[in-house]
């Protein structure tokens, strides 16, 4: 057995350094923190529509507006060998952050300590981006001073071998904007496609004409659409679909009135206010449409529950909506106080009035006497 | 049995009940039918359910 050495690459050295003599100091203050699931890719250059999936997927948090300071890292050695003494394997960074969205984020921060993220923070130009688990330790301390804000005060930590990686955030420069107004599209979660592979699944959604709406197939294709629709089939394997509705919409349907109707699986989740027209859709389950203006569903027989405050013409006759789902519906409308609506829950296997709750029947006469609902449902 | 309750009142999906309901808020009639194609022929005496009377 003979001695082999092999060749060590740790001595070359091929990156070109940059002198501009025209350079624009970059200023500093971390303005802006992102909170990433681990496992979700980051592409360079930034493309905003992934962004926007992957914040509307819940996979991605934007913190708009922060103010922090980041330490650069503190290198960590351990004990060298042969003539050195000691070696750097890699840096300890803090990052320091004030969000001042202090009301109502307890529960988000309380369950943010649990995980372990990938981050992003901005400071003038620049995006830095940190692919290594970072943990995040949220306090809020009040001060003895009436002038004082109380803001979370956010320590983010980590060890890495490598340098957060920094790319211009221009691209998605919109997408800090803190009020939301710079993303284009509503996402839509919660769906799923069976195997198309037999029986081809439709995939059907219909927005404005004027207006623009995509479907990501369980395989990450991206339909986009022309004159507001989709229409078409899949023909893969079974998985998750994602919807993303442009935000200017007034309303998305997944069936021509009943014909083609969408094969989607599953619960809509979404918070636009737009109206949404599932009629005959026999495999959505739930809508969970906080914002809704409308809710079409007549003869979506497997519609067991339909959460919404806003609307103020939901149709869904047909259906097959418990009575914990409609006393949890009626309870919302009650609680809005919007007024004339109508409310359809008649027909299919909605539940009949005689198993209703005590609640939901009083729910149901307030509608009806005091704010002028009309009210369509089954009694035995 | 269908029910509409509207305007404090309880109107059966029966011809009775719904040429009442025509007669008396037909632009309600015309929403709660929509996609019921039968027709009342008749105008029946007023039905009004005791046990649903709205409050």
């Amino acid at each position: 057995m003979g001695l082999i050495y092999k060749t060590c690459v740790d001595g070359s050295f091929d990156e070109a350094y940059t002198c501009d003599p025209c350079f624009t100091a970059e200023n500093g203050n971390v303005r802006s923190l992102v909170l990433i699931r681990k496992g979700t890719a980051i592409a360079f250059p930034l493309v905003k529509f992934d962004w926007e999936l992957q914040v509307g997927l819940g996979n991605i948090f934007i913190m708009p507006e922060t103010r922090g300071s980041f330490d650069g890292g503190t290198p960590k050695y351990i004990t060298g060998y042969g003539s050195v003494k000691e070696k750097k394997v890699g840096d300890d960074y803090v990052l320091s952050v004030k969000d001042p969205n202090y009301v109502n984020n307890v529960a988000f921060y309380q369950e943010a300590e649990k995980h372990l993220w990938n981050i992003a923070y901005l400071s003038e130009t620049q995006l830095n981006y940190v692919a290594q688990d970072v943990t995040i330790t949220a306090k809020a301390p009040i001060e003895e001073d009436l002038e004082t804000d109380v803001a979370w005060n956010l320590e983010l930590k980590w060890f890495s071998k490598i340098k957060p990686v920094t790319a211009a955030y221009a691209p998605i420069a919109s997408l800090f904007l803190n009020d939301g107004s710079g993303f284009e599209y509503e996402v839509i979660t919660g769906l799923s496609l069976a195997s198309g592979t037999v029986t081809p699944q439709v995939v059907y959604l219909q927005v404005d004409i004027d207006k623009d709406c995509k479907v990501i197939l369980p395989d990450n294709t991206v339909l986009t659409s022309t004159s507001g629709g989709i229409n078409t089939t899949w023909n893969g394997a079974a998985g998750a679909v994602t919807l993303l509705i442009g935000k200017t919409a007034i309303g998305m349907s997944l069936s021509d009135g009943g014909s083609p109707a969408s094969n989607f699986i599953g619960t809509i989740n979404c918070y636009g206010s737009y109206t949404i027209s599932i009629d005959s859709c026999l495999e959505i389950i739930n809508i969970n449409a906080i914002n809704s203006s409308g809710i079409l569903a007549d003869g979506a027989s497997n519609l067991s529950l339909i959460l919404t405050k806003n609307a103020i013409d939901i149709s869904a006759a047909g259906c097959a909506l418990t009575a914990v789902s409609i006393a949890a519906l009626l309870a919302e409308l009650v609680a809005t106080g919007n007024t004339n609506g109508t409310l359809d829950i008649s027909g299919g296997t909605n539940a009949d009035i005689n198993t209703w709750s005590v609640q939901a029947n009083e729910d149901l006469y307030y509608l009806i006497n005091t704010k002028g609902w009309t009210i369509t449902y089954n009694e035995s | 049995m269908i029910i509409t309750a509207t305007h404090g009142k309880i109107y059966r999906h029966d011809e009775a009940g719904l040429a009442e309901l025509q007669a008396e808020y037909p632009d309600v009639y015309a929403k709660v039918v929509k996609n019921k194609p039968e027709k009342v022929e008749e105008t029946p005496k007023a039905v009004k359910s005791k046990k649903r009377q709205a409050k």
